[in-house]
């Protein structure tokens, strides 16, 4: 009969251990993918306690991170061109720069431990505007 | 996460050892008729040996002892499963509410965490619980309140709670409550190294080096505390990095001469709520307190004068500069003329100044220093065995708002057996900060006047200086002229409002040494009428220790948690949040090999153990279940 190798006892503490240690690489990992339109243009999307610092035209996807586990909206900015386009066209507002307007997704996603969730945000009436912003505040 | 329950499963087969019933940490009872307070135990150096029998007494910590107070040791401060100082105070009483937002630094400005609320009062963030450390009052020059990173305890002897404050002894801000602090010195000749490092989640990386030493007539301390952490989520880390020492020098019999230092240096950020969370908002703030003390002692007369001086500078992300200074000097008399009598006096002078900046605008805020003078008085009298009277008057002039008084009277009797009663009603004062004067974040007001409370409370105990002690204290607190903030940005106002009034009741159970069992309980319930805002209606924090012993070994266990109801975000019971609770787990294992002048103890805490979804601030979710596991080494002592 083959005899079992044993494992020294330090090691199984070690391994219990990094394991607690490592709990909270298990929160879930989210990455957001725009899927507005080809026109439309947004930056520092934010889910759940991640926030993106990054610009995605259409079809770019941010790179996974790890959220807290629970249930959100996506929050973004968001520039539409074709109306930037227009506005550059328009000699008063010409020199102004593009205005980024505040945007939600409508649709709410539940993301738990251990998750890998790609979001696609979806543009038409899947999006509102955003107006829980908060304001600047003191010191 | 799942297998939490098997982990309190084990620790219970296991049997760890009461930390709580250990008797070097059972409350001393307070000091009787006759009783010296005061180092009683310190030798004069180079004094030849007698022959009397000396009784080792420290002197309390708080000279009122008809105040209602929660005192706490140090060693279990430091053994606490709470990330601060702060949060391992309010779990010894539930009249004590802690906002929180995780395991990084508490911060400041805007979405910091750290704001005290006791008995009604605080908040703000702080600026109605004062805390004391080693005499000199705690307080950033231009925001009036203290940095509740700022306090680790690794050189604290004791942590006092004065529960309804006490302007008379401490001055401003003391209104809610005082939170007095003791530093520890070798209680004789020798040397004490420990280390203490600890990683865990979130890549929480923390360590302590503290190092006393004494020999002939000379003592130092130092401590040297750093913690970093990438925090729960997105711009939730941070780091702090305390440096305290401190050196004693006995000049001659009765004489001493005490200079401390604590640097302190927090960085973090405003992490924002969880659905619009920042990552840049970020903070930037050194501090330096500076102290000294002279002190004459001899029986039955105690002098002190005590200068002090603090020194801050807050960087914002947004630009935002201050540089703040406090500078003060306070002398005590403390006579006892007779084994029955005691009388308390002293004055004070301090002046707060600083200077305000935004270093990318380049634009300055004028801002306008405030100093005030005071003197207090407090006569103890012990008519019969076990009746203490109290009565005390601060008189106090600002140079802004002219003369003040303060007064309080109190009075406690040990009537039968453990069994005491107290009383006491005081009258405490809170002058603005600069901040809510000149500084526009979000708005201010130069027109605003100090706030002033009648406290009220009573407290029927029982205590058998062994095994239980138990507790029913009812309170009143009546405000008036409270500075509260009001709307938001930009329309936003700080004014004063006219009155304001909260009662409430608070019980403490607390079993120790009973075998190798020990449970602390302790709950209270409040009426806060309209002004609900990070102030809870009851709150009830609890304890469990098992501990057992063999030969040179220890282990431990501790099952502790926190119960929240009626916490709102807002006044008028808007925003409500629902109720916190929590469960921690903390294990330690200790080898004090006998001869041998080293120790050993691995340590385990296992904070959320339910891996429960909670806050204390709307949008600042805390963390699910994690682990901290550190290892702490003594050497000497």
């Amino acid at each position: 009969m083959k005899r079992r190798r044993q494992v020294p006892r330090s090691r199984l503490w070690l391994l219990a251990i990094g394991g607690l240690l490592g709990c909270d690489l298990r929160y879930p990992e989210v990455v957001v993918v725009n899927r507005i339109d080809t026109a439309v243009v947004i930056r520092n999307p934010s889910f759940n306690g991640c926030r993106w610092e990054a610009t995605l035209n259409y079809g770019d996807a941010t790179v996974p991170r790890r959220c807290l586990p629970g249930r959100d909206q996506v929050h973004f900015q968001k520039l539409d061109l074709d109306q930037f386009a227009e506005q550059r066209m328009d000699p008063e507002e010409a020199t102004t720069g593009p205005l980024w307007f505040n945007y939600q997704t409508v649709a709410q996603w539940t993301v738990d431990a251990g998750d890998f969730r790609v979001i696609e945000v979806q543009g038409g009436d899947a999006l509102e505007q955003d107006f829980s912003i908060p304001g600047p505040y003191g010191h | 996460m799942r297998g939490a329950p098997w982990l309190v499963f084990l620790l219970l087969v296991l049997g760890p050892p009461a930390r709580a019933g250990s008797p070097e940490e059972a409350p001393s009872p307070p000091p009787e008729e006759g009783e010296e307070p005061g180092d009683a135990a310190v030798p004069t150096p180079g004094a030849a040996p007698d022959h009397q029998t000396v009784i080792q007494a420290s002197r309390p910590v708080s000279p009122d002892q008809t105040q209602d107070q929660v005192a706490v040791p140090g060693e279990r401060l430091r053994e606490s499963p709470r990330p601060t100082l702060l949060e391992a105070l309010a779990q010894e009483s539930a009249s004590i509410h802690v906002t929180r937002r995780g395991v990084g630094p508490a911060g400041v400005a805007s979405g910091a965490a750290g704001g005290l609320t006791v008995r009604g009062l605080g908040g703000s963030p702080n600026t109605q619980v004062l805390v004391v450390e080693d005499g000199v009052p705690d307080v950033q020059g231009i925001f009036g309140h203290p940095l509740p990173d700022a306090y680790v305890p690794d050189l604290i002897d004791q942590a006092v709670v004065v529960e309804g404050g006490d302007s008379v002894l401490y001055g401003s801000n003391a209104m809610g409550a005082a939170i007095v602090l003791r530093s520890r010195w070798l209680p004789e000749d020798g040397w004490e190294v420990r280390s203490d490092a600890a990683y865990g989640s979130f890549a929480t990386l923390q360590g302590t080096v503290t190092a006393l030493g004494r020999k002939d007539g000379w003592e130092g301390a130092f401590a040297l505390h750093g913690m970093r952490t990438d925090g729960h989520r997105d711009g939730a880390g941070g780091s702090v990095l305390v440096i305290q020492s401190a050196g004693r020098l006995r000049l001659a019999p009765g004489w001493s001469l005490v200079l401390r230092n604590k640097a302190v240096h927090v960085t973090g950020g405003d992490p924002g709520t969880v659905q619009h969370p920042f990552t840049d908002h970020t903070f930037d703030v050194w501090r330096d307190n500076l102290s000294g003390a002279l002190e004459y002692q001899r029986p039955g007369l105690r002098v002190t004068l005590l200068p002090y001086a603090t020194l801050g500078r807050h960087r914002l992300h947004d630009g935002f500069q201050s540089l703040d200074w406090t500078l003060g000097g306070r002398g005590e008399v403390c006579w006892r003329p007779h084994r029955n009598w005691e009388v308390l006096g002293g004055v004070e002078a301090q002046d707060m100044d600083g200077e305000v900046r935004n270093r990318i605008q380049g634009t300055a805020t004028d801002v306008r220093a405030m100093v005030d003078l005071a003197a207090w008085q407090q006569v103890l009298w012990r008519p019969v065995q076990g009746l203490s009277l109290v009565v005390g008057s601060r008189e106090l002039y600002s140079l802004r708002w002219g003369f003040l008084w303060l007064g309080k009277a109190g009075v406690r009797w040990n009537f039968w057996r453990g069994w005491s009663v107290r009383t006491r009603v005081t009258r405490n004062y809170r002058q603005p900060t600069i901040r809510e004067l000149y500084l526009p974040y979000p708005v201010a007001n130069p027109d605003l006047r100090p706030e002033t409370s009648l406290n009220w409370d009573a407290t029927l105990g029982y205590e058998d200086f062994r095994h239980l002690e138990v507790s029913l204290t009812a309170y009143r607190s009546q405000a008036r002229n409270l500075i509260r903030y009001f709307g938001s940005w930009p329309a936003a106002e700080v004014v004063n409002i006219d009155a304001y009034t909260v009662w409430g009741l608070e019980g403490r159970v607390r079993v120790r040494d009973l075998g190798p069992f020990g449970a602390t309980v302790a709950g209270s319930w409040q009426r806060v009428g309209r002004y609900t805002r990070q102030n809870p209606e009851a709150m009830l924090d609890f304890a469990a220790t098992l501990g057992h012993r063999w030969g040179s070994h220890r282990l431990e266990g501790e099952v502790s948690g926190e119960w929240v109801h009626g916490l709102y975000m807002a006044n008028y019971r808007r925003e409500p949040i629902p109720d916190p609770f929590f469960l921690d787990l903390a294990v330690r294992y200790r080898l004090e090999p006998p001869g041998k002048d080293w120790t050993l103890e691995p340590w385990l805490v296992l904070r959320n153990l339910m891996n429960r979804k909670y806050e204390y601030i709307r949008g600042y979710e805390m963390p699910g279940f994690h682990v901290l596991a550190g290892l702490k080494v003594g050497l000497g002592g």
